[in-house]
């Protein structure tokens, strides 16, 4: 009886251990949930944060255009995460965090106000990872540097984790706009 | 001479074992940290969980079946000892550490160690139950004093935010100390059985295994994550994991379960002052009473005579 305990233990334990890179590269195939393939990012960069499209499907400069159809959910970038967008739409226009006031409701940014954040990759935020994102909100600080000074910083109490997911999240399912929008800061 | 000699080597020991769970203490509190770093990464629960268990599982391997690879033959498993094995550690180690995981993308590190430090009192309050034992009158201060800091605590915390999100990793966070508490009750009854190291590196196999399991039915990604995943990964699977559990084990063997529940207290202040240094977290006046509050309270439970011993739980 011990002795094929032991040896249940290890099997089972091996078993699993083997099922483990089948698990992953399925998943590495299959890609994420959110973000039509070819609607972000420059050449190369697929695979863009949150479009977690499969490596090497986005489309060219200038193909991201307004037929993103992501679902409810995002994926940041490469590392699986998930976010809920609706819960990240409520988020976004909430009296707490009142993101929409000077990004637009969908992200497309208010004249000197708040930028584009949508996922074009030239007017938006669409080359940004999902840190570089989280950072700008948490810090003030985004993938260029120091953000307009009227960009509030938002602690943890403010916006949880998963909050900023689902932010992510709602964004990613927001269409690219490639519209560059000035912010207050000159 | 011979006697002053012994007082001496006793001492040392006592020294060396507060040491030893401090220390414990101290590494384990790093746990939470270390997820919160990788959420900023965006790396999701279940495939930070994989690889916590997956790189701690061969040292758990090793505490499992080492003495058998040396030729030591430990005594005898039957049938229904391997399906309570299994069943504790699913229970005790992967619920436990997933619904731990899911409720730290909701609160913050600082309340998350908080709540789980208050798994004694279930315990009290579970055996209380079933076993329909009268709670001592120290119990029931201990009991009133845990929660009170955690109330305050937690309004602390639910006043600065959103509010949904915060009862709703509490929650999880609850559930986590919940399940813990029942794997130490039904761990009371198997570690007489296989000794402690035996028992908790089985239970701890048969998690990695339903993890394992977890993650390849949800989809979850192992493979092709960014580097700095396997190194949170690997850091928190040696020094929040592996290390803690083993330093407990050997400081309770030297001074005692009561004196290790005392010592071992240092983990959510611990915890607290590294969220506040790494991730800069706030630490209000009542979130400090707060503390407190559940530090003396889980303390003079967990100090109590035939208490669990204070073994890391999520």
């Amino acid at each position: 009886m011990r002795t094929s305990f032991s040896f249940a233990t290890v099997c089972v334990f091996g078993a699993a251990m083997a099922l483990l890179p089948a698990c992953g590269s399925t998943d590495d195939s299959s890609g994420g949930t959110a973000g039509a393939p070819g609607t972000a990012g420059a050449p190369g960069t697929a695979g863009a944060p949150g479009t977690a499209g499969t490596t090497g499907t986005a489309g060219a400069p200038g193909t991201a255009g307004t037929t993103g159809t992501a679902g409810t959910t995002g994926t940041a970038g490469t590392t699986g995460a998930t976010g809920d967008a609706t819960r990240g739409a409520t988020l976004w226009s909430g009296s707490t965090t009142g993101c929409n006031t000077c990004h637009g409701a969908s992200g497309e940014g208010v004249t000197s106000l708040g930028p584009n954040v949508t996922k074009s990759a030239t007017a938006g935020i669409g080359s940004w990872t999902y840190q570089q994102f989280h950072d700008a909100i948490r810090t003030g600080a985004g993938k260029n540097g120091q953000l307009c000074q009227l960009m509030q910083k938002f602690p943890e109490s403010s916006i949880s984790e998963q909050g900023m997911q689902d932010l992510w999240a709602f964004l990613q399912s927001k269409p690219a706009v490639d519209t560059t929008v000035t912010d207050a800061c000159p | 001479m011979t006697s002053d000699l012994t007082a001496r080597t006793a001492a040392r020991a006592r020294l060396v074992g507060a040491l030893l769970v401090f220390l414990s203490g101290i590494t384990f509190s790093t746990k939470a940290i270390l997820v919160k770093l990788a959420y900023r990464q965006g790396i999701d629960s279940v495939s930070l969980l994989t690889l916590r268990f997956g790189f701690a599982a061969p040292f758990f391997a090793y505490a499992a079946f080492g003495a058998q690879l040396r030729g030591k033959i430990p005594p005898a498993l039957t049938r229904r000892d391997g399906f309570t094995i299994l069943a504790l550690g699913v229970l005790g180690y992967y619920l436990a550490s997933l619904s731990d995981f899911i409720g730290l993308r909701y609160i913050s590190a600082g309340l998350e160690r908080l709540i789980l430090f208050v798994y004694p009192t279930l315990v009290v309050l579970i055996e209380a139950g079933v076993y329909k034992a009268r709670l001592e009158r120290r119990q029931q201060l201990a009991l009133l004093v845990t929660y009170a800091g955690i109330v305050l605590a937690f309004r602390d915390e639910l006043g600065q935010s959103l509010g949904s999100d915060v009862p709703r990793g509490a929650a999880w966070v609850f559930g986590s100390a919940l399940t813990y508490a029942v794997y130490l009750i039904g761990a009371g009854r198997m570690v007489p059985k296989l000794g402690s190291q035996r028992f908790t590196a089985l239970a701890l196999l048969a998690a990695t295994a339903a993890v394992l399991l977890h993650a390849c039915l949800s989809g979850a990604r192992i493979l092709g994550l960014p580097p700095v995943a396997y190194l949170i990964g690997l850091v928190m699977a040696l020094f929040a994991t592996v290390l803690p559990a083993f330093l407990l084990a050997r400081g309770i063997a030297l001074i005692g379960s009561g004196p290790a529940a005392i010592i071992s207290s240092v983990g959510p202040v611990s915890t607290i002052l590294l969220a506040y240094l790494i991730l800069d977290e706030a630490f209000t006046p009542s979130a400090f009473l707060g503390t407190a509050l559940v530090i003396i309270g889980a303390t003079l439970v967990a100090s109590s005579p035939k208490r669990a011993k204070p073994a890391p739980a999520g």
